[in-house]
């Protein structure tokens, strides 16, 4: 049986009015890159503050390595790296300081790899973190995450509004904590190419419900995009089978369409249209093909087929 | 709205009008508290004390509004400053964008201050009022700390700022000196060139303000001291000036490595800072009073003590402000994640930061009262005379023996560390905008007020309102004395309950209570110390005594309780 690092069963929290997340179910297990996607405000963060301790599950429950982050935070911390958003670290300190506080908490901090990443940043560990720029900044808090070799590597938005450079940069290190045996990355992101160059597993929410968990591999499978040309213009929009989504009008449409191609050729046919074009759909694809999707908690599109 | 002054306006009085309603209706009821509990033999009307306590209560709506704007700006830089950055960029002059947010919470504060003042005095008083001397007053305790606190980012011109408006107001120069015949609200200044010499200087003031946001709105400072940031809320700033602070992070354990941390931000060295700062700002106003005022008798011994006493409650705010961690920062209160995420309990970070926060406070004391010590006698004219009265006081508290003293030291000790802690969560609860607490605190008042109408409606005759307005004091005693132990079980058991404490931690939390209560007990009792039997006190005020023997232990579970609050939401 595969261990599970992460488990959150049946997750719902609402700020006022406002459901950030609704019955959201999710494991991790170890070893593997996870993606979080989803679109602003979709519960991202709120999901990952939860796996942090820093929110309190009020309804269902959230269990990091089999121990619950809020009353253990002190065992669960000490095994995760995290990447803040807003790279919050304490810009009071200078690099080095921080280096040796961020290490005293960690009795894995291995010095060595952190000099070698300040050393590849070109970062001078005299310098006071108040004085870099959001870049340099970045890279700092990436490093005081992974330089203890975290067995959970949480990393939200770690691209966010940095420039191509820092980008491959921080991504380099994050291929390079996932390639050691065992570790296991979450990670949220607005740039769809990097979860799908990164991840083996995408969780995908929207409005604080999970409408996808998959993994990549099965989501690239199963997912086509197809270009469809029909005799006569269709107004309104067609109605084929095991369509997610689908767009353009009078007698060119595009779709995407997902499990086997049966059904949804045998709709197409019925309609006197025929497939032009087919390919398997990119993430970006997908993902705008599921936000636009009405769910409830019952209704829950579930693909993982691993645990 | 038809042009951008309006707009400016409309925009000030849609966020304050919510605060300004609460703040009227706190108002009222602080007035008719203070009137009524005055001796009806005594000046019944005492509009000194009145009008201090609704100033104070109007400068709290204003900062709370000025900080909820704050907070909608979105800041990036300090506290200090012109705080509507984002109109900057907004095709008005500068002077309609300070003259507009300036006159509108002048506005406010007088319809807060005369709307109370009014009701009052038509149901109660009905006596004769000066409209404009009280008036003018209002205005001016309004325009000049919103001056003082926008002219300039930088926080050491700030202070200096502060020092000499405080000067220039204890000389009478901001605000004129009156006379008030006796039981009366009718204020007579000396003539009418005092109105005029204040309106000097607060124009003097407006310039200055006018200069310093122009600066400020084209990115720059009019004063660029030190590195022309804040210091007021910044105090790790301390370590860029001064080399000795900054030692190396342990990292042999993480309870030293955050021991170090707390030390850098509010240990010893910012309490020595804090304490020299305060007690060299309180010489400095002496000095510049005596500057204005050649023939002012100021440098007394009571005058140093209050001037002193108020520094300190200031280095102390700046000291437990940040507590629980909480603090400004883009214009935002929050916690930083870095913070949150700190492997260690939160009873861990809790007791480590407030250790060391409760320690610099009393630090910052010992170093003021020890510099007033020894600087006193070449710069207070009657220390002699005090130090021996003080003395003597110290003495007489060896009079029941060492132990008898000890008892009184660690009892006055653990009650102000008890009123910081409990100071703190305030700070930080209304820093964080609870709501609960915000309808809390709303209630309370308000619940005053209806109290004292529905007396006043039944009762008229004023002797007998006395007497009930005691018997329901005593009553809602009863409500304190039933709340502390309520809170400590609640708290305890919902610190239980979220795994802050274990039951064998939380057991001697509880001992450790236990213990202040008996030192409480022997301290209420002990026939060589209150001896609290021979003073025919009735039931309820024994009781109340005795529970606030209780208090350092509701202290400590409510301050974990929050720092869970903050820490898990």
């Amino acid at each position: 049986m595969t261990e599970l690092v992460v488990e959150v069963r049946n997750l719902s929290r609402s700020f006022g009015k406002t459901e950030a997340l609704h019955c959201v179910d999710f494991q991790a297990s170890k070893g593997k890159v996870y993606g979080l996607v989803g679109a602003n405000g979709a519960g991202k963060t709120t999901l990952i503050k939860h796996l942090l301790g820093l929110l309190r599950a009020k309804s269902g429950t959230v269990r990091i390595f089999g121990e619950d982050p809020v009353r253990s935070p002190e065992s669960v911390l000490k095994r995760i790296g995290y990447l803040s958003e807003d790279r919050d670290i304490p810009d009071w300190m200078s690099i080095d300081e921080l280096m040796r506080y961020t290490g005293a908490y960690h009795t894995a901090w291995d010095q060595h790899y952190a000099d070698e990443l300040l050393e590849t940043f070109s970062l001078d560990p005299g310098k006071k973190i108040s004085t870099l720029s959001r870049g340099m900044r970045a890279q700092v808090a990436l490093i005081s995450a992974v330089a203890h070799r975290p067995e959970l590597l949480i990393l939200d938005e770690p691209s966010s509004g940095l420039d191509a450079v820092v980008r491959k940069d921080i991504l380099n290190a994050v291929v390079r904590t996932i390639s050691e045996e065992g570790r296991t990355v979450i990670f949220s992101s607005h740039l769809l190419d990097e979860v799908e160059r990164l991840s083996d597993h995408v969780l995908m929410i929207h409005n604080g419900r999970v409408t996808l968990d998959s993994s990549l591999e099965l989501i690239n499978s199963t997912h086509h995009h197809s270009s469809i040309r029909f005799e006569n213009p269709q107004t309104p929009a067609p109605v084929l089978a095991d369509t997610a989504s689908i767009s353009g009008d009078g007698r060119f449409w595009s779709a995407i369409h997902q499990g086997p191609k049966g059904a949804f050729l045998e709709s197409i046919k019925q309609l006197g249209g025929e497939i032009v074009e087919s390919r398997n759909a990119t993430l970006e694809e997908v993902f705008v093909s599921r936000v636009s999707r009405p769910n409830s908690c019952d209704q829950i599109v579930t693909e993982n087929s691993e645990t | 709205m038809k042009n951008p002054s309006q707009a400016l306006a409309w925009s000030a009085y849609s966020l304050s009008w919510p605060a300004l309603l609460a703040q009227i209706a706190g108002a009222v009821s602080v007035i008719f508290l203070i009137i009524l509990s005055l001796d009806p033999e005594v000046d019944s009307a005492e509009p000194i004390h009145v009008a201090d306590i609704v100033l104070l209560g109007s400068l709290v709506f204003l900062y709370s509004v000025m900080l909820h704007r704050k907070q909608k700006a979105g800041r990036a830089t300090a506290a200090l400053g012109f705080p509507y950055t984002t109109e900057f960029s907004l095709p008005v002059s500068t002077h309609v964008l300070i003259l507009v947010p300036l006159l509108s919470f002048c506005l406010l504060t007088q319809i807060a201050v005369f709307v109370p003042g009014m009701i009052v005095n038509l149901s109660i008083l009905d006596v004769e009022v000066s409209i404009f001397p009280i008036s003018f007053i209002v205005f001016q305790y309004t325009i000049i700390p919103l001056m003082l606190t926008w002219w300039t980012q930088n926080g050491l011109a700030g202070i200096a700022g502060w020092l000499i408006a405080i000067a220039l107001y204890m000389s009478g120069l901001l605000i004129p000196e009156f006379t008030r015949p006796h039981n009366s609200w009718v204020l007579i200044a000396e003539s009418s060139s005092a109105y005029i010499t204040s309106l000097l200087f607060t124009a003097g003031l407006l310039l200055l303000t006018y200069i310093g946001v122009a600066q400020q709105r084209s990115g720059e400072v009019i004063f660029n001291f030190g590195n022309g940031g804040s210091v007021i809320g910044d105090t790790q700033q301390l370590r860029n000036w001064m080399p000795l602070p900054a030692m190396r992070c342990p990292t042999a354990s993480p309870i030293r490595a955050e021991i170090w941390k707390e030390r850098q931000l509010h240990g010893e060295y910012n309490a020595l800072f804090g304490g020299i700062t305060a007690v060299a700002a309180t010489f400095a106003i002496i000095t510049i009073i005596q500057f204005f005022v050649p023939g002012a008798n100021i440098p007394t011994f009571t005058n140093v003590l209050f001037l002193a006493l108020g520094m300190y409650v200031a280095v102390c705010t700046s000291l437990i402000i940040s507590l629980y961690g909480v603090r400004y920062r883009n214009g935002l209160a929050s916690v930083s994640v870095s913070d949150k995420t700190t492997p260690l309990s939160t009873a861990q970070l809790t007791v480590i930061r407030s250790s060391v926060t409760l320690g610099s406070a009393l630090l910052a004391g010992l170093v003021m009262a020890a510099s007033i010590w020894a600087l006193g006698p070449f710069l207070i004219n009657d220390f002699a005379e005090m130090r021996t009265s003080i003395l003597e006081n110290f003495q007489s508290m060896f009079v029941s023996g060492i132990a008898g003293a000890a008892l009184r030291i660690t009892l006055v000790l653990i009650s102000f560390l008890t009123g910081l802690i409990l100071y703190a969560t305030f700070l930080t609860w209304f820093m964080l905008q609870s709501r609960k607490m915000s309808i809390g605190i709303s209630v309370i008042p308000a619940y005053i007020f209806l109290v004292v109408i529905f007396l006043l409606m039944f009762l008229g005759d004023r002797d007998d309102f006395y007497l009930i307005q005691d018997a329901v004091f005593q009553k809602h005693l009863w409500v304190i004395v039933f709340l502390i132990p309520a809170g400590i079980i609640f708290l305890s058991q919902s610190l239980l309950r979220v795994g802050v404490l274990s039951t064998q931690e939380l057991i001697w939390v509880l001992a450790l209570g236990v213990l202040v209560q008996v030192l409480n007990l022997i301290w209420l009792f002990g026939p060589n110390n209150y001896n609290v039997m021979e003073l025919g006190l009735s039931i309820t005020k024994i009781s109340y005594l005795v529970m606030q023997g209780f208090l350092p232990l509701l202290a400590v579970t409510l301050a974990l309780w929050t720092s869970d609050r903050i820490r898990h939401g």
